[in-house]
Formats: C-alpha cells, structure tokens, sequence
C-alpha cells in the first residue's frame, strides 16, 4: 500500500494544481480554435500542444521544463556541469532569439513585393499602422509596466509573432510567454478584431472604391528593392538589422533567380521545423505558475487594444491620403498595415467582397501588408536601440 | 490606476512620450524613404538600361532549368508526345 502512496504522489493528479488545469484547458481550447475554425492553425496547434505538455506537473528533481536550463556550479573546488532539459535546449532558440530571424528568413524567401513596388505610396500605410505599437507602449507605462516591459508590449501592436517574441526575449523575457501567446492570439483572431473596426471607420462609398490594377514590375526591381531597402531601414534604424538582414536575405534568395534551391528551403522545411520547434516551446513555457498572472491578462487587455489602433491607424491614413490624392485608395486597405500577413490582406479582401463581390483588394492589400512587416521589424529596432 | 495628470508629470510618462514619438517618426521616415526610393526606382533603371540594357543572366536562365522538377520533365514529355503526333498527322 505504501508503495502505491509514493507513486500516487509521483503522479501529476496529486501535485496538479487549479492554474495547471486552466492552463491545460486554454491549451485544447487551442488546438481547438485551430481545427474547427482554421484560426492560424500551423501555431496554434504547436503552442496548444505546448500549453499542454509544459502543465503537467513536475516530478520534483527531474529536469523536464522548459525552465530547467543547463548550470556550472563550483562545488568543493570543481566545476560540475548540470545538464538542462530536453525543452530547455529547444527553447533556448526563444531565449536568445534565434528563431525568429529563421523565421524571416523563410518569409522573405516567400514574399512577393510586386504589389508593393508597383504602388510605392502604399508603403506609408505599413507605417501608419505602427501607431498601435507606440500607443500601446504608453498604455503599458501607465499600466505601470517598466519602459523595457512597455516596449515589450508594446510590440503586440506590430501583429508580427517573431517580431514580438524577438523583442520581449530582449527586453522582458519573464513576460515572453504571455507576449507571444497574445500576439498569435490575436493575429489568429485578425478575422474577428478588425472587421467591426472597418466598418466603424468607413463609409460604404469608401468600400465601394476600386483600385487601378497594380503594373508589371521588372525582374530588377525585384532584384534591386531587397538590397536597397535593406540599407535604408538598416541605416536608418540599426537595431533591426538582424530582423531585417534575414528577411531581405530571403527575399533575396528569392528574387536573385540563381538560388532557388535555397529560397525553396527557406520557405518550406526550414520555416516549417522553426515553427514546430518555436510554437511547441513558447507553449510550453506557459506554466500556470508563471503565466496566471494580472500581468498577463493586462498584457491580454493591451494587446487587444493595440490591434484595434494599429488598425484604425492604417484605416484612418488611407482616409488622409485620399484627401490629396486624384486616384483614391480604399481604405481598407489601409487595415492590412497592421503586417500579420496575409491573414489582414485576406479580410481587407473579404470586407471589400461584401460590398461589392467583383471588387478585388486581395493584392492592393498585400502592399501595405508587407511594408507593415518592414515597419514593424523597424519599430522593434528602435525601441531594442533606446531600451537597452 | 494613477491618475492620468499626474501620470504624466511622472518621468517614465516624459521618457515613454518622446520614445513613442522618436519611434513613431524613425518608422515613418524610413518606410517614406523606401516609398520614395521605390517610386524613382523604375525612372533609375530606365536610365541605367540606357547603358547595360536588361538581358536574362546566363546563371539566371541555367536555374530554370535547375528548377524543373519531375513532373515538368513528364509534362514537357507530354507536350512533346502531342506535338509529334500532330506532326504525324499533317
């Protein structure tokens, strides 16, 4: 009987706590979201998973979190050498930041600037958008967040995943769980957030404005944009390079013609085994213990908050814009600046159909989409640049 | 919840301000540049094409082929199976 005892306090359901079962129920609440309403499911299911397997309790003295990191101890004299765990060693690539720059790198490879390039002006709603990042940062100071957790924060408002976990690895890595899982979160409810906030901010005759269809662009632009523009962010905000160097890398490869092997690498397997290994490991660093937290569900707030400005921002740019502008814009458009790509582009299309079905915004949107990338990637720069 | 007056004589509030609007203003002007690089580039390359006129790289035009996968091979076979016999009839 005793030997069933010591073994019943061995099992997770004895040393289960409340916050593990919510933490538990959030992570198939998840998986679930992802495969009944194909909400981003290549992230949610990884991070569900995740949310899963880092609950379960520990058996005290094993290594099994993601928390339990590798140590040196000195100890009479000698060094001795404590190995981590298993998802210790994957969620390093989190920690120190290494996996979200692979994850640039596979989006460059797949992203098609043509849209952009044959309709420059749109760039600036990328940069419109970014408004939803400096406002949240405020919020989050007057929240009482430090300036380097604001910045952390405030980044969710770039609806860039890697750009948000990135950053919080830098500047806040006690709050990085919560900041990745509010920026997938929500760039997996792009469908739900933005619309209602579309149409609060539109006339049904802006709706209804067609678009020019974006010109031919030459396989030189092509080749010439990643490495100029590279420079000119770069320059400009040097604390991006990495996100940026990566990303225009991929583009590169892309567009250069003469490494396509590379390129498809880059935005098949290499983006693919970085995402598993990523989502899984961001989930799992999501214990009750660390995660249930006020902190958290503020963070939750803001995000939600930096989402809706980040979009109206955009919107309302576009409505600027139209003001000098002979050919107007839908502003729609202006909403896919918000870069969670191209899941924004998608509902700019959708919303657009509504009104008028042989109206495509579709590419008009992309523009905006991908320059939102870029002006996220930028804002991270600056704000890892002051908040050192 | 402090209030929002006195939030804002706070120093964090003074340094969070100017951070968000140095930020702010970094993005928008690198992402202006950018526009406006892109929106001289087709004018730039016109003038450059002017001296090296564009022309399909040799590299270029070898990983085309690198990229034919197998099943363009069996379509290409395809094709060409169709075209032969075409020709067989006329």
């Amino acid at each position: 009987m005793d030997i069933f005892l010591e073994f019943w306090k061995t099992t997770g359901f004895s040393s289960m706590t409340f916050g593990n079962a919510i933490m538990i129920v959030i992570g198939i609440a998840f998986i679930t979201l992802a495969i009944k309403k194909d909400y981003e499911p290549l992230l949610l299911v990884p991070i569900g998973m995740g949310a899963v397997v880092g609950n379960i309790p520990i058996i005290e003295g094993m290594s099994l979190s993601v928390y339990d990191m590798h140590s040196w101890q000195l100890i009479d004299g000698q060094i001795e050498y404590t190995p981590g765990s298993v998802l210790s060693y994957i969620y390093f690539g989190v920690s120190w930041g290494l996996f979200p720059p692979l994850i640039f790198l596979g989006i460059g490879a797949m992203t098609d600037f043509s849209t952009m390039l044959s309709n420059p002006k749109l760039v600036l709603l990328g940069a419109a958008a970014q408004v939803g990042v400096f406002l949240t940062f405020l919020g989050a100071i007057y929240l009482g967040f430090s300036l380097k957790e604001a910045g952390a924060i405030g980044i969710i408002g770039g609806a860039d995943g890697p750009t948000a976990i990135f950053l919080s690895a830098k500047l806040a890595p006690h709050l990085l769980g919560a900041i990745a899982i509010a920026a997938y979160s929500y760039m997996a409810l792009v469908p739900v957030i933005q619309p209602p906030v579309m149409r609060l901010l539109t006339t049904r005759k802006e709706r209804l404005i067609r678009m020019k269809p974006p010109r031919n662009v030459s396989k030189r632009e092509k080749m010439i944009f990643p490495v100029a523009a590279f420079l000119i962010a770069t320059l400009i905000a040097p604390g991006a390079v990495v996100l940026l160097g990566m990303l225009f890398f991929g583009n590169l490869l892309k567009e250069s013609l003469v490494t396509e092997r590379l390129a498809n690498t880059a935005r098949t397997a290499m983006i693919d085994i970085v995402t598993i290994l990523l989502g899984f490991s961001v989930g799992a660093s999501t214990q009750a213990e660390t995660f249930l937290r006020p902190q958290s569900l503020m963070i939750f707030g803001l995000g939600a908050l930096s989402f809706v400005v980040a979009t109206a921002g955009g919107l309302l740019f576009a409505k600027f814009m139209n003001l000098f502008l002979s050919e107007k814009i839908n502003p729609l458009v202006g909403a896919a600046g918000v870069s969670a790509v191209p899941d924004s582009a998608r509902v700019v299309q959708m919303v657009g159909q509504q009104e008028d079905p042989h109206n495509f915004l579709l590419m008009h949107a992309m523009a905006p989409n991908v320059a939102g990338v870029i002006g996220s990637a930028i804002a991270a720069g600056v704000l890892w640049s002051v908040l050192p | 919840m402090v209030d929002p007056f006195v939030f804002l004589m706070t120093d964090s509030a003074h340094r969070g301000l100017s951070i968000a609007v140095a930020g702010m203003l970094i993005v928008a002007v690198a992402l202006t540049v950018i526009s406006l690089f892109i929106a001289a580039l087709p004018k730039l390359l016109g003038y450059a094409a002017k001296v090296w006129p564009e022309s399909e790289s040799h590299r270029a035009a070898a990983s085309h082929h690198e990229r034919l996968d197998p099943h363009d091979e069996v379509l290409y076979a395809a094709i060409g199976y169709a075209l032969y016999l075409k020709h067989q009839k006329h």
